[in-house]
This record gives structure tokens, C-alpha cells and sequence, in this order.
């Protein structure tokens, strides 16, 4: 959608935003397609608890925030990074190799908020890649993750790269994901 | 008919009972942090923490379990961190009263159900006890994560996975939009057809009711289905509580829905003498961690309530879209001799 503001009108309206957002607002700041909008969108977003708004905000922010904006704010700043972690979602398969790159993220913020992305998922193909390098990422937490996904996405063609993993897993909450992972997909198998 | 309920007043008369709360020249408090699925607690836990040593409180587990003992009170049983602050504020007499602070947090929501015992406990064992956090619509506190959701094929290939009620909500709402349903029939048939399958995690969550007081929105059906069907979720009403005076403040979204139950499920608190504070509208995460101190200080100063629920409505501000305006908190108070 095209701008619709001039600058000094989206600038004011962004600060009245930032000071006291509202959901209508936000959509027509996300319409703007202005990503100096972003840092607001996402505080509210999470700033959100309950009630009618809850999700319109994520759509505000998911409207405003596509993967080349994200990848770019990912290599940006601290605080780019972590405002662009909070808008990664792993249902879109574009941003399952942006949440990759988040995980490898030198500040211990945006590895956590990518890490809470991969509770929610839309099965893809790069999710699934997504899921298998993530079987090695030093976060415990991170490859229990990758393993319950696995599990759930149920190809018996990842039961290597599971077995292997629980050879070498010392984490034992990752250990007993892992079993449940291969256990799951070696009874679908056998029911197939 | 409307659904029973308490909403407590904004215009409360009277404060405290500070001539028990400072008995002994001692206050026990606990403070409690609850969880957010987007990490949106872990800088309330920080805040908290922060705001407790700015007021002169000290981080040191053996001098505060040293002036409970001191004080003749019971020691804490479940994991938190302790502080202290001597002399923090006056009794009636001018007197020194030290303050033992117990905080709790649920941090990433992996020890949540412990977390809730910790604050559970609390709610027995300290004179004022305040939370932070959602209000899961009106159901009670919580520590924890609620559930994972996966969306599965006709084959029973699991096809989405989702472990929060918002982002349940979005789906359902993108899918009931395409089949012309609404949000909450399409989860009822996706239950019905054993294609949505649920996994409850409620350790983490204090069950204080399963009135839901919300049926428009969504969320509210899918929390409270959770909690009603689940045996082993902890209910407030299944504690005990000892006979005595408390204030307990609850920081979250719309908590006065809790009022009703707490009353009416738990005489013995009631019959302590139990002072009630909750909120009569949606909160954001933002003003959390500054009520769950300006309720302390409130204590601190010696507030009366009218004065304690302008500190904390002036950390929550109304949100102008969401039509619910005025003075976030309330007030229910327990009978005065």
C-alpha cells in the first residue's frame, strides 16, 4: 500500500502512538509500510496482555514487518535485533532461516526470543531444515525445541540425525525429548 | 443472568490494618512475578529486583530468615529470593518496622508449577502478598506456560503447532474467516474432529475461578476449557489458610473477577480479616513492575486505600482504544469491627 502521510504528519502520529498506542492506530502505522514504525508496533505488541486487541497488534506488526526488512534490521544494532527477534515468527517459512541467524545472534536476548519462536510453528520445508541445524545449537533448550518439531513433523528420515543427537545429549530434559522424537516416528512408521 | 460477581469499589474508606501489619515491628511480604509466553515478564523480573535495592532492601537470605525467626514468623518452605530493609518505615509508636520481602519469578516459565507453590505459600505465610502478571481472564494467576496445540491432517500429520492463546487465536481466526465460521466454532469442530489436540500445561497455574466472565473473547473459552478439564490443576479454593489479617494486591489484567471466589471459596482467609485490590480493566506489561513497588510503597508510607489506588492507577494508565477507561484498580475490603 502505498504511503499515505507526508512525514510530518507520520512522525507525529507515530510519537502520539508510541505514547499511548491503540490497535486502529497501529494498523494504519503498519499500512504506512514505514519501518521506523517497527520499534512502537512490536512494544505494543508485547506490552499487550488480554482482551480484544491482543491480535491486532501481531497483525500490525507482521503486516509492516516482511523478511528482507527483518533480515536487514537482524544485521542491524543491538536494539534493531531485538526488536526485529520479537516480530520472527516460524509460521512463516521466509523467516525460519531468519530465526536460524537469530539463534546465532551474539546477544543473549535475541537468542531467547528466537528460542520462544520455535514453540509455534507452521510445518515447511525450511522449518523442517530449520529444526534439523538446530539439533546442534549450543542451547539445551534450543535442541529440545528442534527435537519435539522433529517429532511432530514425524520423517522417518531424520531418525539419524535424532539417534545421533541423543548419543552425544547430556541435557536430560533434551534427552527424554529426543526418545519421545524418535519413539514417535518409529510407531507412525511401523503403522504405515 | 448475569454471571455472579464482587466488583469492589473504587472509593474504598479506611487503610489497612497497619496495627497488625507491623506487629512485632515486622512486615512479611510477597511479591510475585507470573509468566509471559513472549518473554514480556523477564524485564519485570529485572525492574522488581532493581526497585527492591533502590529502597534500601538487601539481598541476604540468612538475615531475613534470622529476623522471621526474630519475629516469631514461619520460615519460608518453597524456593524465593529474600530480602530485607531494617527500620524501612514506623509503627503507630514511631517504632522501626523492618520489612522481609520474598520475591518469586517465573523467569522462563520452566519451573513455574515451583514458582506457584513459592507464591502459594506466600499467600499463607505473609502479611501482603502482590502479584504481577496475567490475569488469564479472570481464571487466576499464572506461572507457566498453558498448553501446546497441535493442528493436525486428515492423515494425522501434525501441520502447526502452538503453544499460547494468542497465537491459537490467530490462526483460528485466519481459518474461521476462510470457512465463514467464527474463531470460537472453529475450535469447537477442530476439537469435535480430534484435528486440534491439546496438551495441557497448567502446574504453573492457581486456579481461583472457571466463571468465565469473558465468553466474547476467544481466549477466555480456551483457558477456562483447559482448566475446567484438567483434574490435576491446583485450586485456590482446595488451600488452606491460616487465620489472620493479609492484603493481597493482584496486578493483572481484570483481576477483580478473582474477588468473588476468594471470598466465597476460602472462609478462613475471609474470616482473617482479608483485604482484596485487583484491577477493573486490561493492564499492560509495562506498568506491572512499578505497581508491584508502588504497592510496597504504599505499604511503606502507610497509604489509606483511597491513596494506595490513585499510586497504582497512576502506573496504569487507560489505553483510549480499548473503550475501558478510569482508574485501573479497586478495592474489596474485609468487615471492620
Amino acid at each position: 500500500m502505498p504511503k499515505q502521510l507526508d512525514e510530518a504528519t507520520f512522525l507525529a502520529r507515530l510519537a502520539a502512538f508510541t505514547k499511548r498506542p491503540t490497535a486502529a492506530e497501529a494498523q494504519q502505522l503498519a499500512d504506512e509500510a514505514d519501518e521506523r514504525a517497527l520499534p512502537a508496533l512490536v512494544q505494543a505488541m508485547t506490552d499487550t496482555m488480554e482482551g480484544q486487541d491482543v491480535f491486532r497488534y501481531r497483525q500490525a506488526v507482521r503486516a509492516l514487518a516482511s523478511a528482507s526488512l527483518l533480515q536487514r534490521w537482524l544485521a542491524g544494532d543491538l536494539e534493531a535485533r531485538r526488536v526485529a527477534a520479537h516480530a520472527l515468527t516460524a509460521h512463516d517459512p521466509e523467516h525460519a532461516p531468519l530465526i536460524g541467524l537469530a539463534l546465532r545472534d551474539a546477544d543473549d536476548q535475541v537468542r531467547a526470543i528466537a528460542r520462544r519462536s520455535l514453540r509455534a510453528w507452521t510445518a515447511s520445508p525450511a522449518l523442517h531444515d530449520l529444526f534439523v541445524e538446530t539439533l546442534g545449537h549450543d542451547d539445551p533448550r534450543v535442541r529440545l525445541l528442534a527435537a519435539e518439531g522433529l517429532g511432530k513433523l514425524g520423517r522417518p528420515t531424520d531418525l539419524p540425525a535424532l539417534n545421533t543427537t541423543l548419543e552425544a545429549e547430556s541435557d536430560s530434559p533434551t534427552r527424554d525429548r529426543l526418545a519421545w522424537a524418535i519413539e514417535r516416528i518409529e510407531d507412525d512408521a511401523l503403522q504405515t | 443472568m448475569p454471571l455472579p460477581r464482587l466488583n469492589g469499589t473504587l472509593s474504598p474508606v479506611g487503610a489497612p490494618r497497619y496495627d497488625q501489619l507491623f506487629s512485632d515491628q515486622l512486615v512479611t511480604v510477597m511479591l510475585a512475578v507470573g509468566f509471559d509466553e513472549y518473554g514480556a515478564n523477564r524485564p519485570v523480573d529485572d525492574e522488581v529486583e532493581a526497585g527492591l535495592r533502590a529502597r534500601g532492601f538487601k539481598a541476604d537470605r540468612d538475615a531475613a530468615l534470622d529476623r522471621l525467626a526474630a519475629g516469631k514468623r514461619p520460615a519460608p518452605q518453597r524456593r524465593a529470593d529474600h530480602f530485607l530493609a531494617t527500620g524501612i518505615t514506623r509503627d503507630d509508636a514511631g517504632k522501626p518496622v523492618d520489612i522481609v520481602v520474598s520475591l518469586v519469578r517465573a523467569g522462563d516459565g520452566s519451573a513455574g508449577g515451583e514458582a506457584g507453590s513459592a507464591y502459594l505459600e506466600g499467600m499463607n505465610r505473609c502479611e501482603v502478598t502482590a502479584y504481577a502478571g496475567h490475569g488469564r481472564y479472570g481464571t487466576g494467576p499464572d506461572f507457566d506456560y498453558n498448553f501446546t496445540a497441535d493442528l493436525v491432517d486428515e492423515s494425522g500429520l501434525v501441520i502447526a503447532s502452538y503453544s499460547e492463546y494468542r497465537d491459537l487465536e490467530q490462526a483460528l481466526h485466519d481459518r474461521a474467516r476462510a470457512n465463514k465460521r467464527s474463531t470460537l466454532a472453529e475450535y469447537r469442530l477442530l476439537i469435535r474432529q480430534g484435528r486440534l489436540v491439546i496438551r495441557r500445561v497448567n502446574s504453573g497455574n492457581l486456579v481461583v475461578n472457571l466463571r468465565n466472565y469473558h465468553a466474547d473473547e476467544f481466549g477466555s473459552h480456551l483457558m477456562v476449557d483447559q482448566l475446567k478439564t484438567d483434574p490435576n490443576a491446583r485450586r485456590m479454593s482446595k488451600q488452606r489458610f491460616d487465620r489472620k489479617y493479609r492484603l493481597w494486591l493482584f496486578n493483572g489484567c481484570r483481576t477483580q473477577d478473582y474477588f468473588l471466589n476468594l471470598r466465597k471459596l476460602n472462609p478462613q482467609a475471609t474470616a482473617g480479616g482479608l483485604d482484596l485490590v485487583g484491577t477493573r480493566r486490561v493492564v499492560y506489561w509495562s506498568g506491572l513492575g512499578a505497581s508491584l513497588l508502588g504497592g510496597l510503597d504504599g505499604i511503606i508510607h502507610r497509604d489509606d486505600y483511597r491513596l494506595l489506588l490513585a499510586r497504582l492507577s497512576a502506573f496504569n494508565p487507560d489505553d483510549i482504544g480499548d473503550g475501558e477507561t478510569g482508574p485501573s484498580h479497586v478495592a474489596d475490603l474485609g468487615r471492620r469491627t
